[in-house]
């Protein structure tokens, strides 16, 4: 019965999506929150009944798809998929409800969003590489049209350049892709060729990629083919530029959904495709990565440090907190990886409450500029306590959820140093930049709060409505989220554990 | 020498079954025009007349079973000069059900008294153009080739020229018909050289002449001129002018059936010319040379193709260039043809074809219907339209969307299965495939034009579109059948991909060469070599 309810979880949002489409415009919101409500139910459902201690997915559909070539449907939850699909889920009604009140053509919103969401979760659950292709790629083309319909002044430049980059990581995805096919294809021990996942991860294929196989060439192209691919997604500093531009054009419910569930794929499919099929290419590199890792961290920092735009500040941000999460990867030790994946965790509940706080001033003021704010806590001193929670649990104080990852990373990455054949010099060095991170971090956040909260109120503001229900809803749910998330780690180590361990055995690493 | 055989007769009923959906084509274009003559200025009975006939051809080919190596062999009729194999039976199929798409198209658009009047001219001209495209997806020797692309041209420039007050229309085909025997006369010269060099008109000799001398000079400028008449007929650059001013001046419903069968009817033929040497050829520099030959001219015709498209603000030129850029990630497939198991690539390309033509008619069919009730092409004038017309424009955006490649249109899995061939290829293979990707990035910027304008840019005030009037049901029946058939073959392609894979294999004979086999008819010295699987 679970194995059918994860189907349906994957497409129930597109028959919202076709029904806010056909039935009156008017009704769209609800129908969009009863489908978000639906597939919440569905995800918890499908978390109670999860066995923790599994390795391998659970749930797990397989039909064929394309006999032709070996393309299967193949989906299934594991540790590594289920709490990023809780996140989209519980995120996706929120963002419904920060999207209660956009304007132009509600049910078109509200449609392209149910379609983003079968697109997410259908990232999040496939096992198949080609099946993981499609929906990773699908998932651009309703965010196209969601930047570029709502957007603000340069929307159709900020969606045009987030489609053509993304894209432009796909196509790295997809020649790696064509490739591994031509690999397994031509092996003699494979029954015909495989795009599953898991196949790819047995010790038959891995010999083929290993310094001493076959294709070790063709593996360390892939390597870096697959790490650009997600990198673009994640963002890892060279290619984050799209970023900072499609936030800051992107209605707050998508800058939410875009910074909280979306740029986790990125992370995500480095440690289900990228670490686990070529993890001799991943640790002949890994000073390289982990260096880029670095460099994102303070090269966010500084950027946001030096924003006036509030929404680019937080957006850069989340660079600077995604660095966090490349860097756990790249150090290769199994502290690095839980700390990579509960920052993902984190950073989806924290800047989601960022952006959605954000917008609850841009609504009223209708700009963003740090410096012509002042004095909020004054005139709205619950919003302003809500508001110090969202950007201290960004922030990393300890408690809130983006402490944990963070320090997990930091931890990781020290622990790095006991590996074999690595410079303990070089760890040090790179621990040190990622942790001077933290201080920068402080330092945008506090001073940005000080330029905005603090200070006398200001006059052009008085008229501003409170922040309604439906908006305190939303902030307390975020905000309780990021105390939870920041007290009981375990919430969500519990379902991981397993998977991970498999993870490192695969990876190589089961000692460290 | 073939009456002298006592088998003549048995043997040319045998063949002539083979080529019953040629005869039908035939048999049709003759019928349409006596039905003036019955009853003048009436669409109706010309239109079944031809829709009949090729819905009897389409019957005809799809009875050509031929499975087993032994009725393979016989699959080579009229002296070797025609191949009857699943893989050209599979394109007559999609052929004759995109000529009668056309039909329809072409019937439900006009209504006026001239439109009347031409119809058994025009049809008949739709209908030899089928049979020169039919026949040149199973052209096997050089003679063939020739006179089935100037039984496909000859018919295409008139067709070009249809509207005969039309400026555009008489520039596209006079560039069309100059451009057209400009081109046969390279190939022709070219097949002269090739002929002089092996004595022999058959593409197997030709291929087994290379292995006996090797690749001369003249070998070389005898491959590059048949390969020039090829790339007219492909619009692929440099030999790709006319078809933008082709596409643009002639009738919508030309512009679809030449974008597709044309262009489709010359891969089949290019194919088979290249399976013949990958088949017979065994020198691997030789086979690496002709795949880095053609491999350029795809790669080059797809990536000028698409940096071209990125400055047409006209919807049917950049649908033009967008074509050329497809013509050449098909060439690019059946580059790599010599170097791989061929059923692969055949199997990827009829996919291909198959996805191709749907949405390309799509696509023209809405130009057809924008042009007419907007009395624009522009698409910067279509500034938005999605308010208006939703429905149109997002059918507009789905299909521009597969030609662009989006997982869960069919395009996506066209160019998927094409690279899934290609890949194996080794490095050549790799290279074209990296082409081919970069390709769909760019190309993302222009197909995503009509969807920027229609939705995004509001409408100027000075300039409120004229409202689109409603379409007539039968107009919605053609643009929901392409809009279906791309999302099943995008979404559960194993039907299409199976049907593929079945017709994936062509016929390769080698007729050892004439001084060995004086004393024997040709017909009987058949040696077939049905796939080159075994040496691969």
């Amino acid at each position: 019965m679970y194995d059918s309810l994860l189907n349906w979880l994957i497409f129930t949002p597109c028959i919202g999506a076709v029904l806010c489409l056909l039935l009156p415009a008017d009704k769209a919101k609800n129908i969009a929150l009863g489908t978000t409500v639906v597939t919440l139910l569905m995800t918890l459902s499908l978390a109670l009944a999860f066995e923790t201690g599994m390795q391998g997915p659970q749930f797990v559909t397989t039909l064929d798809w394309i006999p032709a070539i070996n393309v299967q449907y193949k989906i299934g939850l594991d540790g590594l998929s289920l709490p990023l699909v809780v996140l989209t889920s519980a995120l996706s009604v929120l963002v419904v409800g920060a999207g209660w009140k956009i304007g132009k053509s509600p049910n078109v919103f509200m449609a392209l969003y149910l379609f983003l969401m079968s697109g997410m979760y259908g990232v999040f659950c496939s096992l198949d590489m080609v099946l993981f292709y499609v929906f990773f790629e699908i998932s651009l083309l309703p965010m196209y049209f969601l930047i570029g319909i709502w957007g603000g002044p340069r929307k159709e430049y900020a969606a045009i350049k987030f489609f053509l980059y993304t894209l432009a990581g796909s196509v790295c995805l997809l020649i790696t892709m064509l490739g591994i096919y031509n690999v397994t294809s031509s092996a003699d021990f494979i029954n015909g060729n495989t795009w599953d996942m898991m196949a790819l991860q047995s010790e038959a294929v891995q010999a083929l990629f290993a310094p001493s196989g076959e294709y070790w060439y063709f593996a360390r192209w892939a390597f870096w083919l697959t790490f650009i691919a997600f990198a673009i997604k994640i963002p890892v500093a060279p290619f984050h530029t799209w970023l900072p531009d499609a936030h800051v054009e992107a209605p707050t419910p998508i800058s939410m959904i875009l910074a909280g569930v979306l740029l986790k794929m990125g992370g995500y499919a480095l440690m289900r495709i990228t670490y686990p099929l070529f993890p001799d290419a991943a640790s002949l590199f890994w000073e390289c990565v982990a260096t880029i890792g670095v460099f994102g961290i303070i090269y966010g920092a500084l950027c946001a440090m030096a924003q006036t735009d509030w929404k680019k500040l937080v957006a850069y941000s989340s660079v600077s907190h995604m660095g966090y999460v490349t860097l756990g990867i790249a150090v290769l030790t199994r502290t690095g990886f839980d700390g990579a994946y509960y920052q993902m965790i984190g950073h989806g509940i924290t800047s989601a409450m960022m952006f959605f706080l954000v917008g609850v001033v841009y609504e009223r003021a209708h700009h963003r500029e740090i410096n012509k704010f002042g004095g909020l806590w004054l005139k709205w001193p619950q919003y302003g306590g809500w508001s110090m929670l969202g950007f201290f649990a960004g922030m990393g104080l300890p408690g809130l959820c983006g402490f944990i990852g963070e320090v997990m990373v930091l931890l990781g990455t020290f622990h790095a140093a006991d590996r074999a054949g690595v410079d303990p010099t070089f760890v040090y060095i790179l621990g040190s930049f990622a942790a001077f991170g933290v201080v920068l971090t402080a330092g945008y956040i506090l001073w940005m709060f000080q330029r905005i909260y603090m200070g006398k109120s200001r006059e052009e503001y008085e008229h501003f409505e409170k922040p309604n229900a439906r908006e305190y809803a939303i902030m307390v749910t975020l905000g309780i989220a990021a105390l939870l998330f920041g007290i009981a780690p375990l919430l969500v180590f519990n379902y991981t554990h397993a998977t991970f361990e498999n993870l490192m055995a695969v990876i190589g690493l089961a000692g460290s | 020498m073939l009456l002298s055989d006592p088998q003549w007769l048995p043997q040319l009923m045998a063949d002539l079954k083979l080529v019953m959906p040629e005869l039908w084509l035939v048999v049709t274009m003759c019928l349409v025009l006596i039905v003036p003559f019955i009853r003048k200025g009436n669409v109706v009975l010309p239109v079944f007349v031809t829709i009949f006939g090729l819905m009897m051809a389409l019957l005809a080919a799809q009875g050509v079973h031929l499975d087993s190596f032994e009725s393979l062999r016989q699959g080579l009729v009229f002296s070797n000069s025609l191949a009857i194999d699943p893989f050209s039976s599979l394109f007559k199929t999609l052929l004759m059900v995109f000529a009668i798409l056309v039909v329809a198209q072409w019937t439900i658009f006009g209504r006026d008294k001239t439109h009347a009047l031409d119809a058994p001219d025009f049809l008949c001209l739709l209908l030899g153009a089928t049979f020169g495209m039919s026949l040149m997806a199973s052209a096997n020797n050089l003679i063939m080739i020739f006179i089935a692309t100037e039984s496909a041209s000859i018919p295409s420039y008139a067709l070009a020229g249809f509207r005969k007050k039309n400026k555009m229309a008489t520039e596209g085909s006079l560039k069309y018909v100059l451009f057209g025997s400009v081109s046969s006369a390279l190939m022709l010269y070219g097949m002269s050289m090739l002929y002089g060099v092996s004595g022999s008109l058959q593409l197997s000799d030709i291929a087994s002449t290379i292995n006996t001398d090797g690749m001369t000079p003249l070998m070389v400028v005898g491959l590059v001129g048949m390969l020039g008449g090829f790339a007219f007929k492909l619009s692929a650059v440099p030999m790709h002018f006319w078809c933008p001013d082709v596409f643009e001046g002639a009738p919508t419903e030309v512009t679809t059936f030449l974008s597709v069968a044309s262009k489709g009817a010359a891969i089949c033929m290019l194919a088979r010319v290249i399976q013949n040497l990958g088949t017979i050829v065994y020198n691997e520099e030789v086979l690496t040379g002709i795949a880095l030959g053609v491999g350029a001219l795809g790669a080059v015709t797809a990536t000028w193709g698409n940096l071209v498209a990125l400055h047409q603000t006209n919807l049917k030129r950049l649908l033009a260039y967008s074509s050329i850029s497809h013509a050449g990630y098909m060439i690019m497939g059946c580059a790599v043809l010599l170097l791989v198991e061929p059923k692969l690539i055949l199997s990827a390309l009829l996919f291909y074809v198959l996805v191709y033509m749907f949405m390309n008619l799509g696509a023209f069919t809405v130009a057809a219907v924008l042009e007419r009730h907007l009395g624009t092409l522009e698409i910067a004038d279509y500034a938005g339209l999605f308010k208006k017309s939703p429905a149109l424009a997002s059918l507009l955006i789905v299909f521009m969307l597969s030609l662009f490649g989006m997982p869960g249109l069919g395009g996506f899995m066209g160019k998927f299965l094409l690279g899934a061939g290609m890949i194996k290829a080794g490095t050549i293979g790799t290279v074209l495939v990296g082409i081919l990707l970069l390709n769909t990035v760019f190309s993302l910027w222009y197909y995503l034009r009509p969807a920027y304008f229609m939705i995004f840019v509001d409408e100027q005030d000075d300039q409120s579109l004229p409202g689109i009037a409603p379409l007539r049901p039968a107009i919605w029946t053609i643009l929901g059948v392409c809009c279906a058939m791309l999302f099943w073959t995008g979404l559960l392609p194993a039907v299409g991909t199976d049907i593929a894979q079945d017709n994936g294999h062509m016929i390769v004979a080698s007729v050892q060469n004439a001084q060995d086999t004086n004393n024997q008819h040709t017909s009987n010295v058949i040696e077939p070599i049905a796939k080159a699987d075994a040496h691969r």
